[in-house]
């Protein structure tokens, strides 16, 4: 039983006269007690996904396919205030950049009381109370004091200990996490990080959706993975499995550009070419144009994702 | 105590301009071709008066001592006399402010109800009813002169539907309604270039912050969209709004001028017209620095506003 | 040519349809000599305020002048007023501006300050006064709308200079050994041109409105002449009997300042693209 699905979810953005698809026919699942990573590089559409399970895509996007499921709850199906009911309650989000991610006119305490009032039949003590108690929760020294604050008053590792404070208020079952530590150093990348597999996993045995452009952040935290690749996923598996003995030869060339990866043998190596924008993505496997191992079946149709014998799932003709 | 250093420094800032200003006021008067006094006097003034009135204006001074002795009276609220009425000017405008205070008060609150509500409909929904409204009042407010549509509202209110007097004033202590009667066209008229400018930036505000990242996070956390709005959208787009509300001040100061005259209101613009068409210098000095003392505590009290807006500028919390 | 024009009406309709607005009042105005059957001071004793007819288009006034030939002599002298007013107010705001953006520190302040101060009195004021103490003929008009606009013109200019005076290619230049003149002219200038069109654009509106405020309350163009401002306060005593002796002035100057507006908004979204998006 996952707790969240996605079935063959399509998004597309409305450019230049015509819709372009931006996420191609996604499927996966996140378990309950794990840390799924959505790798890719930037514009592959890990974040749209990211949006259009929330259900909050720009007015020029549309999810045109497929399903997306909280449990047994098709998100597509439900009205707004619905959908308003299970943000931030079921399914929360934090952001890349946690600097802005607040309000700055209001004081955190402010903004963590009214998500706490927006879903659950509380009064103020009692919210003021859970709020104290988050901030102790993530971390916030001298949390009484800091409730009375601002955003501009904190740094970016304790705004987004505060964004994840008020995205667990409600005790998700799942959180999506959009590049949480892009925006910050190293050593406090790997606390946050720390933080949100003790408060969601350990504790609460939630999923959490990770999405990176950071192979180091998958390896630190990740249970599986995900490899997206213009808009599809192109290997999926255990990070474990997948690192030891990646089967894509997109996900290969990306470990091979990795400088601390064990298969770098002396030299880093670069992919051939370049992403295909969203205007001109080859018809069959996106990749093909890149791939050293391209065959006219790679034209075709993009492949199905198929369970190769090292565990994972691969998207490549190669293993058919 | 930060907010305090703000004010103070804002108050630093505008001792400059308040010394520009009186300099620039006092050169008005020896911009007159030929000589201000003869000029006042008319050609039938007697050698006697003219002497007089030369050193009442101090003009038998030096420039420099003739500055110090005008800045050192007005200091002391001695704004001079009336040339024709020889009345005291600090006492005409004591009577004539008040006026305009409330024509300028009316017309912003007229402007403001108006303006902010449609701006923010049309700012929620892009191309949408209210915005293709906003963008009407936007653009005829600011293109149709405000004493023509003076003109026009007193044509079809006053004299043609006979809803509203279109003329004269009512003081406020006699006859509230009677008052507020008086006063409801005029301000009307001067509210509409108002709301045209506010109405564009409220729209334009309000679309900033909605692409900010915030409002995506307080979606994501499920808070009722009128809630985003109406609390915390609006509560950063008044920063920029109050600010321009503030500049714009100025505007609604000198359309007074033209509006109290198409009402005749007895206000300190009408009064500076007036003095002007009779070349009643003193009187037009006096009411010129009203003015611009006006504009100027506006300015200010709308950068204390901006500064209590913003927690950074109020600089308490923890 | 058509396809052209027709490309441009798509970037910016509003910017076209306000330039179409203004050229074929300038047309019109300019040409009005050539058409016109009245001259503006031509009284017909016969049809004073008389209605709208075959032989006055708009009417007449209450001396049996005919309405439409004043306007469109009105229209010259409110256009030369409002480009005597922005141009000699661009000159000069935007050349202290310049300087006051390229060289900063001390000149900066010793340029603003001022500006500052002028920019303290409501417009409508510092020109009643500027006319009511100077005189009140079309050139001192000119000259008093053009105080009230050199300092708008010099903070955009300023700005402008402001945003790109660190800029990579003008650092680029100046290592290259560029005169500080040439500097401000071939790369600071060129950069401002675009909010200076805008600006300029809608102050040309605006000096109408001025221009027929101040004709409106006495202070500025003197009868006979035909001012729309004039126009329409001689009108407000005859408003009720003939409404079209008000109504006429005040939609022309409104079409006037329309026009102006229109252009001034249509350039700002092609000029600007990145910050009407949406």
């Amino acid at each position: 039983m996952s707790l969240l699905s996605l079935r063959g979810l399509s998004t597309e953005f409305y450019s230049g006269g015509r819709w372009l698809e931006a996420v191609s026919d996604v499927s996966f699942d996140l378990r309950p007690g794990e840390i799924l990573g959505l790798v890719g590089e930037s514009g592959c559409g890990k974040s749209t996904i990211a949006y259009s399970v929330m259900q909050l895509l720009a007015h020029n996007a549309r999810i045109s396919r497929g399903q997306v499921l909280l449990g047994e709850t098709d998100l597509l199906r439900l009205e707004e205030a619905d959908l308003q009911a299970l943000r931030g309650s079921r399914v929360s989000m934090i952001f890349q950049n946690p600097m802005t991610a607040l309000d700055p006119l209001f004081t955190i305490g402010h903004q963590l009381v009214e998500t706490l009032q927006a879903h659950l039949d509380i009064n103020m003590h009692e919210a003021r109370r859970r709020a104290l108690s988050l901030l102790r929760q993530v971390g916030i020294p001298a949390a009484e004091e800091r409730l009375r604050a601002y955003p501009h008053q904190f740094s970016g590792g304790m705004s987004q200990r505060i964004a994840l404070a008020i995205a667990i208020a409600c005790q998700p079952q799942v959180l999506i996490a959009d590049e949480p530590t892009t925006a910050l150093d190293v050593t406090i990348q790997a606390q946050i990080l720390q933080l949100i597999r003790r408060l969601l996993v350990d504790e609460r045995g939630s999923g959490v959706l990770l999405i990176t452009h950071d192979l180091g952040v998958v390896a630190q935290v990740c249970d599986r993975v995900a490899v997206m690749y213009a808009g599809s996923i192109v290997e999926c598996g255990e990070v474990a499995a997948l690192f030891a003995a990646p089967q894509h030869p997109y996900t290969q060339a990306l470990l091979n550009s990795l400088p601390s990866h064990r298969k770098a043998r002396g030299r880093l190596e670069t992919i051939a070419g370049r992403v295909p924008s969203l205007g001109d993505r080859p018809a069959g496997c996106p990749f093909a144009p890149r791939c050293p191992h391209t065959k006219e079946r790679c034209e075709n149709g993009r492949p199905p994702l198929i369970k190769v014998e090292t565990g994972q799932e691969v998207a490549c003709v190669l293993y058919d | 105590m930060q907010l305090a250093r703000y004010i103070a420094g804002r108050l630093l800032l505008l001792l400059p301009v308040l010394f520009g200003t009186s300099v620039l006021i006092f050169l008005l008067l020896r911009l007159i071709p030929g000589d201000p006094a003869q000029v006042i006097l008319g050609l039938r003034a007697t050698p006697e008066r003219l002497v007089i009135v030369r050193s009442e204006l101090g003009l038998d001074l030096p420039i420099h001592q003739q500055y110090a002795q005008w800045l050192g009276k007005l200091l002391a609220g001695d704004l001079g006399k009336d040339f024709r009425s020889n009345e005291a000017v600090s006492e005409l405008l004591r009577v004539r402010l008040p006026v305009t205070i409330e024509l300028t008060l009316f017309a912003l609150a007229l402007a403001i109800v108006v303006a902010v509500p449609l701006g923010i409909r049309a700012a929620i929904r892009p191309g949408g009813l209210a915005d293709r409204a906003a963008m009407l009042l936007g653009l005829l407010g600011i293109s149709i002169p405000d004493f023509w549509l003076g003109i026009m509202l007193i044509l079809l209110f006053s004299l043609g539907l006979r809803m509203f007097p279109s003329s004269g004033y009512v003081r406020l202590e006699s006859d509230l309604v009677g008052n507020l009667r008086s006063f409801f066209l005029p301000a009307l008229t001067l509210a509409v270039g108002l709301a045209a400018v506010l109405v564009r930036m409220t729209r334009a505000a309000l679309l900033e912050v909605l692409e900010r990242d915030f409002v995506k996070f307080l979606r994501a956390k499920g808070l009722r969209e009128r809630l985003i709005i109406y609390q915390h959208v609006l509560r950063n787009a008044s920063i920029p709004i109050v600010t321009v509300i503030g500049l714009q001040f100025g505007y609604l100061l000198g359309g007074a001028v033209i509006v109290e005259e198409v009402f005749s209101l007895p206000g300190v613009g009408r009064l500076i017209v007036s003095a002007t068409l009779e070349r009643n210098y003193p009187v037009v000095q006096a009411g010129m620095l009203v003015v611009a003392l006006l504009f100027i505590l506006v300015n200010l009290a709308t950068d204390v506003l901006y500064g209590l807006l913003n927690p950074k500028i109020r600089g308490d919390g923890a | 040519m058509i396809a052209r024009l027709r490309a441009s009406y798509a970037a910016s309709p509003s910017a076209s349809v306000g330039a179409s607005i203004i050229i074929a009042l300038v047309i019109l105005t300019a040409a009005a000599p050539l058409y016109s059957p009245y001259k503006p001071e031509t009284m017909d004793f016969m049809a004073p305020l008389s209605g709208p007819s075959r032989a006055h288009l708009l009417g007449t006034d209450n001396f049996g002048r005919d309405i439409l030939t004043r306007v469109l002599y009105g229209y010259q002298i409110s256009l030369a007023v409002a480009l005597g007013s922005v141009g000699f107010g661009m000159a000069a705001g935007v050349t202290l501006g310049l300087l006051a953006g390229y060289f900063g520190g001390a000149l900066d302040n010793i340029i603003m300050r001022p500006m500052d101060v002028l920019m303290a009195f409501p417009a409508i004021v510092l020109v009643v006064a500027l006319t009511g103490f100077v005189g009140r003929e079309i050139a001192v008009m000119m000259l008093a709308v053009a105080v009230v606009y050199v300092p708008i013109f010099a903070r955009v200019m300023r700005g402008a200079a402001l945003e790109c005076v660190n800029e990579l290619y003008v650092e680029g230049a100046r290592a290259r050994g560029a005169s500080h003149l040439r500097l401000m002219l071939r790369h600071i200038l060129p950069n401002a041109i675009p909010p200076v069109l805008i600006q300029a654009s809608i102050l040309m509106g605006i000096a109408i409105l001025l221009e027929s405020a101040l004709s409106f309350i006495g202070l500025g163009t003197q009868p006979p002449d035909p001012s729309l401002g004039l126009m329409l306060s001689e009108g407000r005593s005859f408003m009720q009997q003939a409404p079209w002796m008000v109504l006429v002035p005040g939609l022309a100057i409104s079409l006037a300042v329309l026009g102006f507006n229109l252009l001034g908004n249509g350039l700002q979204a092609l000029l600007n693209p990145a910050r009407m998006a949406r």
